[in-house]
């Protein structure tokens, strides 16, 4: 019994813990902002179609400014054609979750499944989107249930 | 008498029975699997992700289940002095998978389903699936002890190799080959 009332208060413990010491948490489905996550469906569709016809995405205005430079023509090949390499070309985006920052509850963190032609595996692609609605950050990669 | 039940239930459970309760297990194993985004291919770690359709679960945890099986059929000819039914060893092996299920179980709870990778979440679920583990191992090998029968001194080694081998190949395959 003291056995049992004892793991049973660990278990309460940690996950207090774990609650108080989250950096980032996810967001609820009415607590979501729907004109950021179309802002950042949009941007992750056109910019692998484009990539995918063989040209290459043009900003304007959607992304920061050092986002936008991170992005240059030629990053946008190499880093498409190492994608279409491994995991075939791209094919859809599918949203899944928000999350946010406990310091900057502005910024948004959404978080889309993409569909690759050669795995049946879905990657993560991931935008971030700033308090004034503009893409702050850019990634893909393996997904994952737990935010990294 | 109920940690000898909960370790060694093939005194009572054997054959045809076994076979249906362990292929019930691995359908529900699997389901609970794919439905909390669990991928337990593995009898040494785990992966946190809801990213492959449901055939791509029943794939790799059916592989793992068989490849562990037929490595402890090829085991047991190599040390059994006498002659053990097939039927026995699919059984009861398929049936030690059971404590996997813990795991998937645990993720069904929203907390930990999704949570920040440093949360304290994290050592419960590698806390949950060692217990887990341990328990499935032990009833596989107590399963390969009653079905083979083996009388040899090389059993211990002849299992730990059978596991580790087939840990290998399944591993090779899902990462390799499977899509």
């Amino acid at each position: 019994m003291k056995t049992s009332q004892t793991l049973f208060f660990a278990f309460v413990a940690l996950l207090s813990l774990s609650a108080c010491s989250q950096d980032y948490q996810k967001l609820s489905e009415n607590q979501t902002d729907l004109r950021k996550i179309e802002i950042a469906r949009d941007f992750s569709d056109r910019f692998y179609n484009t990539l995918k016809s063989g040209k290459t995405y043009e900003f304007s205005g959607e992304a920061t400014e050092p986002m936008a430079n991170l992005l240059s023509a030629d990053k946008q090949k190499e880093i498409y054609q190492q994608i279409s390499n491994q995991f075939g070309h791209y094919k859809s985006i599918q949203y899944a979750e928000t999350w946010t920052s406990v310091k900057q509850s502005d910024t948004h963190i959404i978080r889309f499944k993409g569909e690759f032609e050669k795995t049946a595996k879905r990657l993560e692609i991931r935008v971030v989107i700033n308090d004034e609605g503009k893409i702050a950050g850019f990634w893909i990669k393996p997904w994952l249930d737990p935010l990294t | 008498m109920i940690i000898s039940l909960v370790l060694n239930p093939y005194n009572r459970l054997a054959g045809i029975r076994a076979i249906f309760l362990g292929l019930i297990i691995h359908i529900v194993l699997t389901s609970i699997s794919f439905y909390s985004g669990t991928h337990i291919n593995s009898n040494l770690f785990f992966k946190l992700a809801s990213d492959t359709p449901f055939w791509y679960f029943l794939a790799e945890m059916s592989l793992h289940a068989s490849l562990n099986i037929l490595g402890l059929i090829v085991t047991g000819y190599l040390l059994s002095r006498t002659q053990f039914r097939l039927i026995d060893i699919i059984g009861t092996a398929l049936f030690s998978r059971a404590p996997l299920v813990l795991l998937p179980a645990a993720r069904l709870i929203p907390a930990f389903k999704s949570f920040y990778v440093t949360s304290p979440v994290i050592y419960i679920l590698i806390l949950i699936f060692i217990v887990s583990v341990i328990w499935s191992i032990t009833l596989l090998y107590n399963a390969f002890k009653i079905s083979c029968n083996p009388k040899s001194k090389f059993t211990n080694i002849g299992f730990i190799a059978a596991m580790l081998l087939s840990e290998g190949i399944s591993q090779f395959i899902i990462y390799q080959i499977l899509p």
